[in-house]
This record gives structure tokens, sequence and C-alpha cells, in this order.
């Protein structure tokens, strides 16, 4: 291949990951990480790498989404041992009551709901797994489907990974460009309520326009222990908020431990709380439901670091950057929500948005960044990772394909995206909203 | 599958799992073995990081200061390498400045492997070496690549936002692990906080006149071929961009941004008498745009990608005929060096640092490095 230019030899190792991957899914029938794993391998072994070279990056590549993996994980755990111990469906029980009147009121209180952690903290899943099982649980009583139930989930963690004051996809490119995090929080304010507003009714408005039938809906849930009441009910709630946030407004003096670790304190107070409760079943089926997604997150890590290193991603990236203006915004618009689906919208923000912003650079760079970043994070719903998607699948209970959630919430990601291409193009007209 | 069918497969994926889990296990571990820096003739002695914070002693933070000495008493220059170890030049300008330079007046302390932690591993998804090897006429010496940020082993977890101290500035999560957003630092901070306290009372208890941070940035990034400088120190970088440039070296003069907090430049001119400046030099092996990754990109920066985003003015540094090689960055970063200590006492007369035998930027691009380079003894 060295008598090839540097972009068809990229290009060729493209193609033989796209190959490999394929034949390994399809005709060996290897699952999907297993199939990532394998066309990792073969495109390290086309370009020329060694094998024992190439086993240390798919090991150190396969660390690269850890902290999400170990969130993933314990926060599964915390909702089990919540939902064993009756508190979730006391909390349940709680929001119907004060609501029930004002249903509309309802759903955008609860898509709020999801979206307060990661506001604060930034990741989409500490509101997923913090709020994730009472909002299903209240939907489901409403009438919503399932599916519509993951969707609102997971576009409520995304929304909370958009939402001021923390937006890290936002941080990441703007400290690319060498710009301070500064000035973003009113901006982001303006775009993120209506945004919250739409998805939720958006989701919901076709289910909630009836009378609510409070007797019926408390019927349907399972019996609360009679220990469950008052305090006891929110104790793992607000120790893992408490915990969450206490880091976040004392930094400097709160020690850090980690969202994994704020989940296992939750599990540990929710343990002794309500009934008996099998923490060595709960944390087994934790495991086993979360597996199929961990393994992705850790298999897309070991395949974008081949990616990297055989200059493939160097190969997207130049794609993208040299475009003509027109499909610039058409890569921004759509390929960037899909690479985000591989990388998460952090991955994607470091990868590929740094670049677009620079290649943007000449208008109001604040609003362009806060326009990447809302695109950015429609890739936290997109498959294979679907990095908030999938987690919310968890915490729903749903186990059907996939791509129906995807389908579902196409109204609501298309108004992300167009919002966010509007604010990308015109980044200076907007920059009214910054106040 | 049947039971003893499943057996097998589940003992040949373990026995799989294990050997790389052993092989992979060893090279991560390899990461920890430190490359000799020789002591140069300008060398009078060597302390160690810790002198200046017992607290980091006997940790893997702690690193040798290297003292350059002059017969003549003045001012005290402080030169920091590594503190983002890609930032291949940086490092290696400081060791050439180790095994080199000689010093007439005043003193040179230089700190190669500012953040040793960053060495000890690479970024996970980055696909980058963990090595490379730079030839010279006696053999050739291999120097680990590291990571940007302190490994994740000695500061973990990362918080879901950094907040700076004591500005309380916002940063991304990752960047609590970044050395350079950590100054002035703190004693009972985390491990990177700690680090940039040490290096900060280093500076201020050397009472250092000029403090000069060498760093490489991503050809994309508009902060590049420049010295980043402290208002206090703005008029001697001023100085020094226009003699680099009668050198045919071109340097830009950027400021420090008061609201980006952290950053030496920022943080040692604020808090320190120090005159703080850092430098960038363009590697491609940084940006995301780079070909394959292998140790060429890292020492000839020669990639057909950046030629392509370079004719559509899309790079900050200018993608030259050769590439952005080692050389060059090194000779970029030494000739400032070299004027930015001519300067001071020509800008401070009490301040007077006389050094010689630095490499020139002429010389490096048609020696190499590696001449440069001493070969280690055996102790």
């Amino acid at each position: 291949m060295s008598s090839l230019s540097q972009t068809s030899q990229v290009t060729i190792v493209f193609s033989v990951i796209l190959v490999a991957y394929v034949a390994a899914y399809r005709l060996l029938k290897f699952g999907n990480p297993l199939s990532m794993l394998f066309a990792a391998l073969i495109g390290g072994l086309v370009s020329d790498f060694g094998l024992l070279d190439l086993a240390r990056h798919l090991v150190e590549g396969s660390f690269t989404f850890l902290n999400i993996v170990l969130i993933i994980y314990t926060a599964t755990v915390f909702i089990y041992v919540q939902k064993l111990s009756g508190g979730l469906d006391a909390i349940v029980r709680d929001l119907i009551l004060y609501f029930h009147a004002k249903p509309k009121i309802l759903v955008v209180f609860l898509m709020f709901l999801i979206m307060l952690p990661p506001a604060f903290t930034g990741p989409g899943a500490d509101g997923i797994f913090a709020f994730g099982a009472v909002v299903s649980s209240i939907l489901l009583a409403m009438g919503l489907p399932l599916v519509k139930v993951t969707a609102f989930i997971a576009l409520g963690g995304t929304l909370g990974v958009f939402a001021p004051p923390v937006n890290i996809p936002a941080m990441i490119i703007a400290a690319g460009i060498n710009m301070p995090y500064v000035g973003f929080v009113i901006p982001l304010v303006f775009v993120t309520i209506p945004l919250a507003v739409f998805c939720a009714l958006a989701l919901s408005l076709k289910h909630i326009s009836g009378p609510v039938d409070v007797d019926a809906m408390l019927k349907n849930l399972p019996p609360i222990p009679t220990r469950m009441k008052g305090i006891r009910v929110y104790l793992p709630l607000i120790a893992v908020i408490g915990l969450m946030l206490s880091g976040r407004a004392m930094p400097h003096y709160v020690p850090h431990m980690g969202v994994p670790l704020v989940f296992v304190i939750g599990t540990f107070i929710a343990l002794f709380l309500g009934g008996r409760i099998n923490f060595l079943k709960a944390s087994q089926v934790a495991f086993h439901d979360t597996f199929p997604i961990n393994s992705i997150l850790m298999a897309v890590g070991a395949l974008v670091q081949i990616m990297s290193l055989t200059g493939v991603r160097g190969l997207f990236v130049l794609s993208a950057i040299t475009a003509p203006s027109f499909f610039l915004y058409l890569a921004i618009f759509i390929g960037f929500p899909l690479f985000a689906g591989i990388f998460t919208s952090f991955g994607a923000a470091s990868v590929f948005g740094i670049p677009f912003m620079l290649a943007l650079l000449g208008r109001d760079p604040i609003i362009a960044t806060i326009g990447l970043s809302a695109i950015s994070i429609v890739g936290n719903l997109m498959p294979p990772t679907a990095a908030l998607g999938k987690p919310a699948a968890i915490v729903a209970g749903y186990r059907d394909a996939y791509l129906n959630v995807v389908k579902v919430s196409a109204v609501p990601l298309l108004a992300i995206l167009v919002a966010g291409i509007c604010l990308v193009i015109f980044a200076d007209a907007f920059r009214f909203i910054r106040l | 599958m049947s039971m003893p069918s499943r057996f097998f497969t589940s003992l040949i994926l373990l026995s799989i799992a294990l050997a790389t889990a052993f092989f992979t296990g060893n090279h991560f571990m390899s990461l920890y073995e430190r490359e000799p820096v020789v002591k140069g003739p300008g060398v009078t002695r060597v302390g160690k990081l810790s002198d200046y914070f017992p607290k980091i002693k006997n940790t893997v933070a702690d690193t040798n200061v290297y003292f350059l000495e002059g017969s003549e008493p003045g001012a005290t220059v402080v030169v920091f390498g590594g503190i983002h170890s890609i930032e291949t030049a940086g490092m290696m300008s400081a060791v050439l400045l180790v095994e080199n330079a000689v010093v007439k007046t005043g003193r040179l302390i230089v700190v190669p492997h500012s953040n040793e932690s960053a060495f000890t591993h690479n970024a996970p998804s980055e696909g980058y070496p963990s090595r490379f090897t730079v030839k010279t006429s006696w053999g050739s010496r291999r120097f680990r690549y590291g990571d940007r940020l302190t490994n994740p082993v000695h500061q973990w977890p990362d918080p879901e936002i950094y907040v700076h101290y004591p500005s309380g500035d916002l940063q991304a999560d990752f960047e609590v692990r970044n050395l350079d957003r950590a100054f002035p630092g703190r004693p009972d901070g985390g491990y990177t906080e700690r680090v940039a306290y040490a290096l900060t009372e280093l500076v201020r208890k050397e009472n250092a006149a000029m403090t000069l941070d060498l760093h490489e940035a991503r050809p994309m990034n508009p902060i590049v071929n420049c010295i980043i400088a402290n208002e206090r120190a703005a008029e001697i970088a001023a100085m020094a961009v226009m003699d680099l440039g009668m050198q045919g070296i071109k340097m830009r003069l950027e400021p420090s941004p008061k609201k980006l907090r952290g950053m030496t430049h920022r943080e040692l001119g604020d808090h320190t008498q120090t005159l703080a400046m850092l430098m960038e030099t363009p590697s491609p092996a940084m940006d995301k745009l780079h070909g394959r990754a292998d140790e060429s990109l890292i020492l000839t920066g020669k990639d057909e990608f950046f030629r392509s985003a370079d004719h559509r003015r899309l790079l900050y540094a200018a993608y030259g005929q050769n590439g952005y090689p080692l050389e060059e960055r090194v000779g970029r970063h030494l000739a400032s060096v070299t004027v930015l200590i001519q300067l001071l006492a020509e800008v401070h007369s009490d301040q007077k640092v006389e050094v010689e035998n630095i490499p020139e930027y002429k010389a490096l691009q048609e020696n190499g490095i590696g001449s440069f380079l001493r070969m280690p003894q055996k102790d």
C-alpha cells in the first residue's frame, strides 16, 4: 500500500474495518461488541501494526469509557435496590397524588427532573439513573407506551447534558479553541427551556389529553411496605443528589468521590430502609442487564483507538472540515450526531466539535459552540453506542429493538438538530440571546 | 452449545484474556521506567522537586531538578518541560538544555519531566505510540511519549466539572488532571494540584526572575508558534518575537488571557515574582486530524492530511515542505529560550544570566537532535 496516497491507504483500511465488522456480525455471528473488536484487530493488522502492539491498543482503548461503564452498573444496582425496597413506588405514588390534576405540567416537571442532575454535574446518566425509574413508572401509569417512556428518559438525560450551567460538550469545544467557558449560561437557558418543554409534550401529549384516573393509576402500583413513608422514602435520592451537588457546590472542601461511589452509597442507604432485600441477586441481575451496553462501550473504545491509530479518524475529520460551506453544514447536521452515536457527545465534541468550530471561526463563537453542542447531544440516542438511549432502556425496562426508541424520538431529535444548526449558521443573528 | 464445548470455549477465551492481561500489564508497567537524562558539562547539581514540597517525596510526582550554575552571580531562569508529556518538543528542549548548556553568569534551573505521572500512560482512544526513538551517532535514545494529563491511576475519578483553585473558574472534567490548568496549585489538593504547588514553590523559593514553560499545540489551534506572556512579561516577550523574526523564526506574541485560569503564564505571573511565559510549537500528533499515529509522526511531523488542511487555510502553523520535524520545533523553543535569556539582562540590568552552548536552530536542522544527545553511562 506504500505507493498509494495517504488518503487512499486510510480509505482502504476503513473499508477493511467495515467489511470485517459486517463479516463478523453477519457471517460469524459474533455479536456486536466482538464484531467491533474483530474489525478493530483486522484494521490494525492491515495497517501493518504488530499483534502485540495491537493487543496493547485494544486493551488501552477499551478503557475509554471506564467511568461511564462503572456509572451504568452501580446506578442500575441502585435502582434495582430502590425498586425492591418499595421506595421507588412510594415516590411514584406521592407524585401522582400531587400532580394528577395537571398532567401537562407533570410531564414537563418530570422532564426537568431528569435534566436537573446533569445540568449541574454534566453526564446525562446522572439524571437517568437518579430519576429515570421514578419518571418511567409515572409515565407508564399515565398511559404512555414503554418505547415512548424510554425515549422520554433518554431525551431528558441528553437535554440535561446540554442544559446550563454545565454543558460539557460546549466546554470541550470552548477549551479546544482557547475560549473560556464564560457567557454560556444565559443563552443556554434560552435554548434549553423551549426544547425541553417541546420534547416533553411532543412525546406525551397524545396520551395525556384525557382525564386522569388516579385510582386506577394507584391500583396498578405494587404494594408499598408500611415502613416506607415520610423521609425514609426520599433518603436514598436525597443522598445521591446531595452528594452529587455538594461536590459541585463546594469543590474545594468536599472530597470528590466520583458518581459510581455516590450510587454505591445511595444503594447502601436504600438497603436498610424497606423490607429485606437480596442484594447479591439484585447486583447479579444488574450485571446481566447492563452487560450488553457496557460491552459495547468497551468495544467502541477499542475500535475508536484503532481508528485513531490507523488514521481513519483523521480522514473523517479532514473530510468534515475541508468540505465547502454547504457540505460543512451537512456534515454538522447529519455526520456530527451520527459520529456522536459512536464516540458519545463528549467524544464527538472533542474529535469533531473542535475542528468544526475552528472551521466556523468568524461568527459568534459562544452561540456557534452552543449550536454544535446541541447537535452533539443528539448522538447520545444514536446507535451503536447510544450512550444515554441504552441506559434509559435499562432503567425503563425496555427490551425490544432499540431502533424503535430512535423512531419515536425522531420529532424531538429533529427539533434539537434544527435548533442547533440554526444557531451554527445564524450565530451572529442569535447574538441577542446572550443579553 | 454442549457443556464440554462451552467449557473449552470458555477456557480458550480465558487463556487469551489472561495472556493479553499479562503482556499488556507488563507493557503498561514498563512505562514507569524513567529514561535517563545525562548530566551535561553545565550541570552543577541535581535536586528533587520534593525539596520544595516534601509531601511528594517517594511518590511518582517527584522528579529531577537540574541546576546549571555560573561562576558569576546573577539572576535565575527556570525552564519547565514535560508539563504536558505529549508535547514532545518541550521535554526534548529541556533535555537538550541539561545535556548541553553551560552557564557563565546566574543560574538556569531545568525540570524536563514536570509531570512524571503523565509519562506513565497513554490516553485511551488516541492510539499514540508509547515511546519514540531518536537516533544518534553512537546508537539511539528512547523516550516515553505519555499523555497530556496525569495518569488516572494517580488521580481518579475526575469530577463531573473541574473548578480551578483559587479562581473558581469552571472547566471540563478531565482538565482536573491537566497540570497546566492546576497552577498555582494546593498543598492539600489532588495529585495534579500538588505537583503544580511544588513547581510554584520552586519558582518562588529559587526567586526565579523568569520562568519559561515549553509546550506544543495542535496546528489547527490559533495559539501556536507563539510566546504567551503574562502582562508583566509582555515587554520582554515582544522584544523576543522581534529578535526571533530577524533570525527568520516567526513567533507571535499572545497575551495571557485573564479569564482562562490555571496556566503557568497566568498563575505564576500573578502569584510569584517571576516573569512568566509559555511557548507553543506545532505538533501534528496532537491534532485529531492526523493520519497514522506512529513514531514517525512524532519525529518528522509529516502527514498528508495536514498538507490538505493547509491548502484550505485551516492551519495556524504553516505545513512546510518538510512537515513539522522535531528538530524545527525544538530549535524554535531553544532559540526562544536563548533570546529571552539575553533580553532579560537588557530589560532588567540587575538580572543577568549568561548561557553558552545551547543548541542553535540551524545546527539542529543540519545535524539532527541526536547529535546533541549524550550517551547515558551505566551507573
